[in-house]
């Protein structure tokens, strides 16, 4: 019978020296809980504390934080997402992962709630998040081994683990973390785990039990999500039925799916790779992550072998943009990805550019738009960090400098785009351009309101500075409590005035009255959780501005490193192959405005005031 | 002995109610092409540019649809040939279709269309058809027509009176 | 209860009985057929039926007739324009089909290029398209059966695309069918019991489908009975003409029904599976009969109630109850189906048939687009048609 318990939060986090292979357990003030909340929040705060500018992302010096939230372990729905937050080899600013994988619960309800990862290791280890502590060992023997295999070789009945696979290990600049069947994918933060050379982290949960401070509330704002999330028709249908393949026939009829490199924004055989269409031929079946409530993972037979159907994202980058329809095809490099450890975004931008560079001649290259062949030998070359692999797997930046071609690198910051074209929405354009950790749709998914909902006007940039700061902060402070992003669609939607107003009427008072609208945007449901787990009482007001510290922070840490305005920008490709001229200066001037940056997109000292960063 | 002179039936009022009819329908269904992803899933795999047809035997109203971007288009009576063409034999068949007396499936059953092109894409557009019915009319007319109602979850009131106020007039 | 309304059209001059094709010649006379063009295939050469035929027009004055007998167990597109060809350079004028079903499905196709002179066969694809007769076309069937001889429906396969194309016409109807046992007799067990539960399977859903009347009722009880009282006989002694007749007479009477009163989801299903995993039409109607029966209970229980009398007997009839009626008749057709199992080894599950479980969801795909699924007295979705095709894999109801 276990008799702890721990409410909201036990404050107790792991500060892991791996030279000296020795831990500390820190706390968090109150104060710091109330103003940067937990998770991706809390994390940049202690990465801020620790962190000096500057410094090479693959060296000791570089910090790596794994932090849950106060929700996990609640059984709240879709509670069963950490964070991870360090500095990115890939891009050389601050890169913010959040991964739905069996590890946090386990860490948490192992009796911490964040785990610090500072220094390097001499020789390949693997660590073990026990009640103590942090207790190590030898790494050797599985070293060298894929995801897979490592997850077979180890016993994680009752426990939760991070792994890197081979590419972590050689530093492949797009080398992911898997945890259970999900991955902290963006930024190659697999390959600053590989420069600790830690193999991986297996945490054995189940000592604590986590309740909230206030059971009845809890109750009833669980009873309340739960309804909002069953009767969304995004949470409940179309991502249960088709998982986030639904976005495919969604993009494409939008013409924001991703064709060729991002050349079209669609194709006449993009329903073959639809969520529709992979549930109907493939025996698809649920595959979610723990305690959700939406269940939009599933796995399917694909050639015979049971696999995680690949999401969104991947269908897009490596199907439709490689120009590839066969789902049993992006099912089987989905599967290679996952066992190499490789991000499939970064993968399939990489792929469509070498595919467009070989074209132009740029550089030597067997692979072709539309054809399957030599794909497969490309990945696991660039997984292995080998050949032709170890210059692909540095990002497109980095080719693009070296050979041209910076016409077709479709990436911001260094970081590659996701599955969304932004000249079918500008809001989106706005939001890559401004997103901290490089081209992100999940920092603010303005394609909702633009495209999904049509609320407002998709190819004008009127009022989205005010929405892009707004869903910044909001997505800001939901990767904070930690709960997933979908929850969104519901939440947002399904409160009474939103869900009873007719869309036109909707979309006209969002579109020309963003400053009446925005504060009517009820997502008072976060803020009950929030108050039902704690027990900490937080106005509606400072809740909001959480979100915006936390952004701002991260903004600061990125601005430490290098970045500026100049930086957020579109690629060339979407800036000057397009219908409509995106103007996205004007956008910016207005985001800066309201963020309190100045026309270099630097947070001002009045700013940093005014949110309390330190 | 005189002869009785049996003199034709004034069909104007039939024929007007039928182009009406056709209209709305024709309205109805490019507006719920745009909003419900069960009509949507089921378009996908056509090719951009594909044509219904409805016409009614021998020089009755005609009208169709076009697929675009994931939608069908209301393309009214300017269409000739079209991938998939439904014919209703007279006029009376049309008429009694459209204002909801017979259903569809039944409507086949008595023999009362002949359909053009590939017969599977006829049943994909009887399910699609199926849909826009359950949101034109309610549960009980519905019911009569169809053999049974598509499960329509999400917002089906809502959705019922956008299509009447906006849909159909506005063709949105 | 009548129907409000209803069509039934069935013009077939239908012969039956001992040496009935020895009228061949006599019948294409009345037809003013001088020439006509005998479609078949290599099996049925084998079994020495064509040389009969031959023998009678020697003996009757007239010149042979032009054979074809390379007909494929699967009728397609190019195939029948090949026959067209034929056709036309010999200058005939009409076409008797001797075979199974995709002969005669390819006769009915070959008949509409020729009688339309056009060449290709897409431009009649679907429902009532045709508008002039088709020339003359005699059918003598050698299996019991799929009842093409007295329907207006045609399924031929189109290369291009990969499908089946469905062709319907009551123009398609020949003008006359002969059912002679001795082109039955040489039938084996499997592939008797696999014709006659498709026979057992067309009046089934005839009687239970929503354009059925009086009629086509009439037709399909009719057949129903006759099934019943000489399936078992027939596979003990083939060579025992009477039931092999009266299998012929039911495959035929069952064609009648269903062709005025369609088909539904055993149907739907039955192509699905055929197209994807080819499996053979006969034994997927066996597999998913009383599965169709099951589902369409809710929404037909008195039809399948009434068919007790004729799938068991007016004993079986009396002696039971009448709410377990419906019931009792899915077992008969259970019951049927486990004795052909252990007869002539008839597969009971999809699983006994050699289909895999992963197919199942394109199978699903399939049948739900099939355009017999419109007659079905229940609609069926995706999901419900996967989960009755996987009962139907594991062989439970």
């Amino acid at each position: 019978m276990r008799e702890n318990t721990i409410t909201g939060t036990s404050n107790r986090i792991l500060e892991v020296d791996l030279e000296r292979r020795s831990f500390d357990i820190i706390t968090i003030s109150l104060e710091d809980r109330k103003l940067y909340l937990g998770a991706k929040g809390l994390g940049l705060r202690l990465l801020h504390e620790r962190l000096s500018p500057g410094i090479d992302p693959l060296s000791p010096e570089n910090i790596i934080i794994f932090m849950p939230g106060v929700m996990m372990g609640t059984g709240f729905p879709c509670s069963n997402r950490f964070h991870a937050i360090s500095k990115s080899p890939l891009t050389g600013i601050i890169t913010t992962s959040s991964c739905g994988g069996p590890f946090g619960l386990h860490l948490k309800t192992g009796g911490w709630d964040g785990l610090i990862l500072k220094g390097a290791s001499a020789e390949p280890v693997w660590l073990e998040v026990t009640a103590e502590g942090i207790r190590f060992h030898d790494g050797h023997a599985y070293w060298g081994m894929n995801t897979g295999e490592f997850q077979r070789a180890m016993d994680l009945v009752g426990a939760g683990e991070v792994v890197i696979g081979p590419a972590g290990e050689r530093l492949v600049r797009i080398a992911n973390i898997r945890s259970g069947h999900r991955f902290l994918g963006r930024g190659g933060l697999g390959a600053v785990l590989g420069s600790k050379k830690v193999k991986a982290i297996i945490a054995r949960g189940g000592s604590y039990k986590i309740v909230p401070s206030r059971p009845s509330l809890f109750q009833k704002t669980k009873d309340r999500a739960l309804r909002y999330i069953n009767s969304n028709e995004i949470t409940s249908y179309l991502y249960r039925r088709y998982g986030t393949r639904a976005n495919v026939l969604l993009n494409n009829n939008a013409e924001i799916l991703p064709v060729r490199n991002f050349k079209r924004g669609s194709d006449h055989r993009a329903y073959k790779i639809s969520g529709e269409e992979i549930r109907e031929r493939f025996f698809v079946s649920p595959s979610p992550c723990a305690k959700c409530a939406i269940r939009c993972g599933q796995k399917g037979l694909f050639g015979g072998k049971m696999l995680q159907v690949p999401e969104y994202e991947t269908t897009a980058l490596l199907g439709s943009n490689l120009e590839i329809f066969a789902p049993e095809v992006i099912a089987r490099w989905n599967h290679l990805a996952a066992e190499l450890g490789l991000d499939t975004i970064s993968l399939g931008n990489i792929l469509g550019w070498y595919m467009e560079a070989g074209e132009k001649g740029l550089l030597p290259c067997e692979i072709g738009f539309g054809e399957e062949r030599g794909i497969d030998r490309v990945i696991e070359d660039i997984g292995q960090g080998r050949g032709i692999g170890g210059e692909l797997g540095r990002g497109v930046r980095y080719l693009s400098d070296k050979y041209g071609g910076k016409g077709f690198a479709m990436h911001i910051k260094g970081m590659e785009m996701p599955g969304y074209d932004p000249r079918g929405s500008f809001g989106q354009a706005l939001s890559y351009a401004v997103a901290n950790r490089g081209a992100c749709h999940l920092s603010a998914f303005l394609v909702a309101m633009d495209v999904y909902f049509r609320f407002l006007n998709p190819k004008s940039a009127w009022a989205k500075a005010r929405y892009v700061r707004f869903f910044e902060s909001l997505t800001a402070v939901i990767n904070s409590l930690q709960v997933c992003q979908f929850t969104m669609f519901a939440y947002v939607l399904e409160s009474p005035l939103a869900r009873y107003t007719p869309q036109v009427l909707l979309g006209l008072f969002m579109e020309n009255f963003p400053i009446l609208a925005i504060p009517l945007i009820d997502f008072g449901l976060y803020r009950d959780m929030w108050r039902a787990v704690t027990g900490i009482k937080i106005s509606r007001g400072d809740f909001l501005r959480a979100g915006d510290r936390i952004v701002v922070l991260e903004r600061v840490l990125n601005c430490r490193e290098g970045i500026s305005s100049s930086e957020d920008t579109l690629p060339p490709r979407i800036m000057e192959e397009t219908e409509k001229n995106i103007p996205l200066q004007s956008m910016l001037k207005e985001y800066y405005h309201l963020r309190g940056y100045d026309e270099k997109g630097v947070p001002t000292p009045s700013t940093l005031k005014n949110l309390k960063i330190t | 002995m005189k002869a009785i002179v049996v003199f034709p039936g004034n069909h104007l009022i039939k024929r007007v109610v039928v182009k009406v009819s056709f209209f709305i329908l024709g309205r109805a269904l490019q507006s719920a092409s745009m909003f419900d992803p069960t009509i949507r899933k089921e378009l996908s795999p056509w090719e951009d540019g594909y044509t219904i047809k409805m016409e009614v035997l021998p020089k009755g109203p005609v009208m169709g649809w076009r697929k675009h971007k994931g939608t069908l288009k209301y393309v009214g009576g300017s269409i000739s040939n079209a991938n998939l063409e439904i014919r209703f034999k007279n006029l009376t068949s049309a008429f009694l279709l459209m204002t909801p007396q017979v259903g569809v499936a039944q409507g086949f059953a008595e023999n009362r269309m002949s359909v053009k092109g590939d017969l599977s894409h006829s049943i994909v557009f009887v399910r699609i058809l199926n849909v826009v019915i359950s949101y034109l009319y309610p549960d009980f007319i519905a019911n009569r027509l169809l053999k049974e109602i598509p499960p329509l979850p999400y917002r089906k009131y809502y959705r019922r009176a956008y299509l009447y106020l906006i849909g159909i007039p506005f063709g949105k | 209860m009548l129907p409000s309304y209803y069509e039934f059209f069935s013009p077939v001059k239908i012969i039956s009985g001992k040496r009935a094709i020895d009228n061949l010649p006599h019948e294409l006379e009345e037809l003013q057929a001088k020439k006509p063009l005998i479609i078949t295939d290599k099996g049925i050469v084998l079994t020495g039926a064509i040389d009969l035929v031959k023998s009678l027009f020697k003996e009757y004055h007239r010149e042979i007739p032009v054979i074809y007998d390379d007909t494929p167990p699967d009728s397609s597109t190019s195939v029948v324009m090949e026959i067209t060809d034929i056709y036309k350079n010999a200058g005939c004028d009409s076409i008797v089909a001797i075979g199974g079903g995709s002969v005669i499905d390819t006769a009915k196709g070959v008949n509409i290029l020729v009688s339309e002179g056009e060449k290709d066969l897409m431009k009649f694809a679907g429902a009532n398209i045709l508008k002039n007769p088709l020339n003359p076309l005699v059918v003598i069937p050698t299996t019991s059966g799929t009842g093409s001889e007295v329907t207006l429906v045609a399924m031929i396969y189109n290369e291009e695309k990969g499908v089946k194309m469905a062709f319907s016409s009551p123009y398609l109807l020949p003008r006359v069918a002969i059912l002679d046992p001795r082109m039955t007799i040489s039938l084996p067990p499997p592939l008797t019991a696999s014709t006659a539960m498709d026979a057992l399977t067309h009046a089934i859903e005839a009687y239970i489908c929503i354009q059925k009347n009086p009629l086509s009722d009439a037709y399909a009880t009719a057949a129903i009975e006759l099934i019943r009282k000489n399936l078992f006989s027939a596979l003990q002694d083939g060579k025992d003409q009477k039931a092999r007749l009266a299998l012929a007479n039911a495959a035929t009477m069952a064609g009648v029904a269903f062709s005025n009163s369609m088909v539904g989801m055993v149907h739907s299903l039955g192509h699905a599976v055929g197209g994807v995993c080819r499996l053979p039409h006969g034994i997927a109607m066996s597999i998913f009969l009383p599965y169709g029966m099951h589902y369409n209970l809710e929404a037909r229980e008195e039809e399948l109630a009434r068919l007790l009398l004729y799938l068991g007997g007016d004993e079986e009839y009396v002696r039971t109850p009448k709410e377990q009626r419906a019931e009792r008749s899915i077992e008969m057709v259970l019951e049927m189906r486990d004795k052909l199992h252990t007869i002539c080894g008839i597969p009971r599950s999809l699983k006994e048939a050699g289909v895999k479980e992963e197919l199942l969801p394109t199978i699903a795909r399939y049948a739900i687009d099939d355009p017999s699924i419109l007659f079905n007295p229940r609609e069926m979705d995706f999901d419900t048609a996967l989960s009755i095709l996987k009962n139907a894999h594991r062989g439970e109801l």
